[in-house]
């Protein structure tokens, strides 16, 4: 490997720690939005399952891809939960119970990532 | 034969931290000038102005997703010769069957090794031209 080439890898790998310490204070507010959605969905509000699916592959594909493999495991999952879903009806109470235990898992995989820094 | 150098990418994506990842990835090896999009009818004009050798769509983003990006360059004589990569989570033997049949060089799965995505798109971009 070259100098150059070694220089650029030391700077990606730098930058890609700054990254991920933004990935896990987004994936806070993003986990308080899901939680927010979450209560809508139980009210009734069946509007708000494409957010939670969007901030679901987000937090899958970039988590996974800064090395929070677990997390984006578990964000994957939940994703392919609401994909399973049929579009056009509420998902039902054990749906909605699901759902908030995969929001609780992922709160405490990004608190335990978060801890290891 | 030798493929031709690989000098000019475009990366679309809707995440703002993979796209910086993909071109921070792409750029360690040589001198590959790697251009961005977040998507949509944005993306397009990208790729006018900047006339990429090759362009790398992720397949799900809000509005018009990569295989709608991808339809819409092969109805369009400017944009309808550029190969394309295809950056997905679901990159299972049926998705990537889909995709080639649409004329994509390759598919790329996500997620991806930052350290070594160059080399991946190099092979793809290599194999295209043998």
């Amino acid at each position: 490997m070259n100098d150059t080439r070694k220089q650029k890898m030391a700077a990606a790998k730098a930058r890609m720690a700054e990254l991920a310490a933004r990935f896990i204070e987004r994936s806070m507010g993003d986990l308080r939005k899901m939680r927010d959605d979450l209560s809508r969905l139980d009210a009734g509000d069946a509007s708000v399952l494409a957010e939670i699916r969007h901030l679901a592959h987000r937090m899958a594909g970039t988590g996974a891809t800064l090395g929070f493999e677990a997390l984006g495991e578990r964000a994957a999952s939940t994703e392919a939960l609401i994909d399973a879903l049929p579009g056009d009806v509420p998902p039902d109470p054990q749906t909605i119970a699901r759902l908030a235990a995969d929001i609780g898992a992922l709160e405490s995989q990004l608190a335990n990532d978060a801890r290891r820094g | 034969m030798k493929p031709p150098a690989l000098k000019n990418v475009l990366y679309v994506d809707d995440d703002a931290d993979i796209r910086e990842i993909v071109q921070m990835s792409l750029s360690l090896d040589g001198d590959m000038a790697v251009h961005l999009s977040d998507g949509g009818e944005r993306a397009l004009v990208k790729m006018r102005d900047e006339r990429p050798d090759l362009v790398m769509l992720d397949v799900m983003m809000p509005g018009m997703d990569g295989p709608s990006i991808l339809a819409r360059m092969r109805a369009d004589d400017d944009l309808r010769h550029i190969p394309v990569i295809f950056m997905t989570a679901k990159a299972n033997s049926s998705e990537v069957a889909r995709f080639r049949g649409m004329s994509a060089i390759g598919v790329i799965a996500k997620p991806f090794d930052p350290m070594a995505l160059g080399g991946q798109v190099k092979a793809l971009w290599k194999s295209h031209h043998e």
